[in-house]
């Protein structure tokens, strides 16, 4: 069964791609700089975060870092969090927003995570082409950042299993999305992306930790950072699979009775 | 034995129509031991069978919320089906509406290739038929330019030429060809004819009785999710055309409609029932070309003693309400006499005046009366007007004309000298 699922996005990867083309393509056509803007924008951001938190406020991460530490530290933490949360928000929306197109066509809907996915990620890419840029040029390469495609590749389970749950409760459930970004907008507080264990007391920290978005964050500074956390690591992996095969539970009963609701 | 495209075989599907559309369906799970509280059932296609042959143009006719569409796409897999089984052998499209992905912003090569994405195609099947798609189109050197800039008609074309352009072995075409200029109209139908010729298999849903009958091979007729006939189109439609008046007879809205009420005149006469007759003298309101009609009028006229008045019969055609044909006392042509004929009629206080046509010469379309009394000389005051009374339709008869459908027939004598 989730072979198949495997086998039906393998096979669909030039629609995912295309669709995923057109979309961007959509929301910047008549635009003076066009497609830029989806590179633009991103770079200006990690510009600004780090010039404004390291050299204007002057946060360090502890007495003895340097001077970009901290403003590295939220961004290995902050783009996964926006890649996955732009992600999570717009699903609700997947088939909502494709209607006509799920009614009229025989449309493989288990691609549209996919497809939002990568019209998400092409920002998130620059952001992370700077960040890493950055990152080399302080010198605080790691070893550990070699398995950084095991992260990426659990938190794609992760991001497609709850989008598969999402774009079908989302049909019928109108609100979920604002219920969604709301509560995303708020879990950002809750989680380690902008704080370290050194910056709050224990007890906030365990709050932090009941998060289980925190671990997808922990993960991934693991592996720029060259720690390890094994209980966040086994939260992580366990979460993602279990979301991916529940989504996908979700997805392949929905997708035979979907356009009755529609 | 030829070989099979679809296959259906006891077919049905049934709707849950929910009230509230979040709601129920959670109760409806929750309380699962009343749950039939929670929706009502609606049974779109009822226990439907049939096989469809490789290359053949398969039309579906039927009113409105027949299930015709309901079982297009249980065929394209779009809906599941409750019970029964329907097999399709090869690759299937479906064309349920049209314009599906295009974006105004996108130039016109843009969209073919998004709107030819949608419809299953590859990146590289598209962009091998793209010249043949813009030259199908017609739009020359706007392709490059965004959709918004296009006039309607050249945005019809576009989208035309992006569906026709598939080669799929089983096509499902859902009323998309009813729109667009009678030119493209007909030039997409050639097309339909060219797909299958190389061996597609079409099915085709329209309200347009004229193409089914021109492009298809075989039609099915269903009414509330069954199917009523299946054969050969031309009578076929006329069953389809039979079922519409028989809905409409029993529609208590359209009886009222029947009463008459006069549009204009004096009331000096009035017509106080009107019937069709076949030639047996049965009333109905199904006609062929060729047959004998026979139009009753029971009339009740102010002046008791024999009246003299002229009558004006003429006929509607309902499709553009266009006036076709007429019988006028002032000047008329009896059969078998080779002049036309003025005589106006002599009625007594009431009766009944028959309007007997022989041979019936209208085609294949519904018609409606248009009835006056008027006075004799040339004053012209309207003792009675009435206006789309007595609708009828008149089926073509078996022989199919050789281009679509004339209004009549002529009478005519035909030798061949030398």
């Amino acid at each position: 069964m989730v072979f198949k699922t495997i086998f039906s996005i393998f096979e669909n990867r030039e629609l995912i791609w295309e669709m995923a083309f057109r979309d961007l393509k959509g929301t910047n056509k008549g635009a003076l700089l066009g497609f830029l803007w989806v590179g633009i924008s991103p770079l200006i951001q990690v510009a600004a975060y780090v010039i404004i938190v390291s050299l204007i406020f002057r946060v360090k991460l502890n007495s003895n870092a340097g001077p970009f530490d901290y403003a590295l530290y939220v961004l290995s933490g902050m783009i996964p969090w926006q890649v996955m949360t732009r992600s999570i928000s717009e699903a609700p929306m997947l088939i909502r927003s494709n209607t006509e197109i799920v009614k009229q066509v025989i449309y493989p809907i288990e691609t549209l995570p996919l497809t939002n996915l990568l019209v998400g990620s092409f920002g998130g890419l620059v952001n992370f082409i700077v960040f890493l840029l950055f990152f080399l040029i302080i010198g605080h390469v790691r070893w550990t950042l070699i398995f950084l495609p095991l992260p990426i590749f659990f938190l794609l389970l992760f991001i497609l299993g709850i989008s598969w749950i999402f774009s079908v409760t989302g049909v019928i459930l109108k609100d979920l999305r604002e219920m969604v970004t709301v509560i995303l907008m708020l879990m950002v507080y809750f989680s380690p992306v902008l704080i370290n264990d050194s910056m709050v007391g224990k007890s906030i920290w365990q709050i932090i930790m009941l998060n289980p978005l925190s671990h997808i964050i922990i993960s991934f500074r693991d592996v720029f950072w060259g720690s390890f956390h094994f209980w966040s690591w086994a939260i992580f992996l366990f979460m993602s699979i279990a979301v991916f095969l529940l989504g996908h539970l979700v997805i392949t009963k929905a997708k035979r009775i979907i356009n009755e609701y529609i | 034995m030829k070989e099979i495209a679809i296959s259906a075989q006891k077919v049905s599907k049934r709707f849950k129509l929910y009230k509230d559309i979040i709601m129920d369906p959670i109760k409806e799970h929750l309380f699962f031991w009343r749950k039939e509280d929670f929706y009502q059932e609606f049974l779109a296609v009822k226990d439907v069978s049939f096989e469809i042959q490789k290359g053949q143009i398969v039309g579906i006719i039927g009113p409105n919320g027949a299930g015709k569409t309901t079982l297009l796409k249980m065929i394209a897999g779009l809906l599941d089906v409750d019970n029964g089984n329907i097999d399709v052998y090869g690759k299937i499209t479906a064309l349920l509406t049209l314009g599906l992905g295009f974006h105004l912003e996108f130039t016109g090569r843009e969209n073919i290739f998004y709107g030819g994405l949608l419809l299953g195609m590859s990146k590289r099947e598209i962009l091998k038929k793209m010249s043949g798609i813009i030259e199908f189109a017609e739009i020359g050197d706007y392709i490059d330019r965004p959709l918004r800039t296009y006039s309607s008609g050249m945005r019809a074309r576009l989208v035309f030429a992006t569906s026709m352009s598939i080669d799929p072995d089983i096509l499902l075409v859902d009323e998309a060809l009813a729109t667009g200029d009678s030119y493209f109209v007909q030039k997409c139908s050639k097309r339909i004819g060219e797909m299958c010729g190389s061996g597609a298999t079409i099915l085709y849903v329209s309200h347009n009785m004229w193409h089914i009958q021109q492009i298809c091979h075989r039609a099915l007729l269903m009414d509330r999710g069954e199917i009523l006939a299946d054969g050969e189109p031309t009578s076929v439609v006329s069953r389809y055309h039979r079922l519409v008046f028989e809905k409409e007879g029993k529609d208590p809205l359209v009886m009222e409609n029947q009463e008459l009420k006069m549009v204009s005149g004096t009331g000096d006469v009035v017509l106080t029932d009107i019937r069709l007759k076949d030639k047996d003298g049965r009333e109905t309101t199904v006609f062929h070309a060729g047959d004998i009609m026979n139009i009753e009028m029971h009339y009740q006229s102010l002046n008791k003693d024999i009246h003299e008045v002229n009558l004006f019969v003429g006929f509607l055609s309902c499709k553009d309400f266009s006036y076709v044909g007429e019988i006028n006392t002032v000047e008329y042509v009896e059969p078998n006499h080779h002049e036309t004929k003025t005589e106006t009629i002599k009625i007594p206080e009431r009766g009944l005046i028959s309007v007997k046509i022989e041979p019936l010469l209208l085609l294949n379309n519904h018609y409606a009366l248009w009835v006056i009394f008027y006075e004799k000389g040339m004053g012209h005051v309207y003792y009675s007007e009435y206006k789309n009374i007595s609708p009828f339709f008149v089926a073509k008869s078996s022989n199919p004309s050789l281009k679509g459908d004339a209004l009549c027939w002529l009478p005519a004598t035909i030798t061949v000298i030398d």
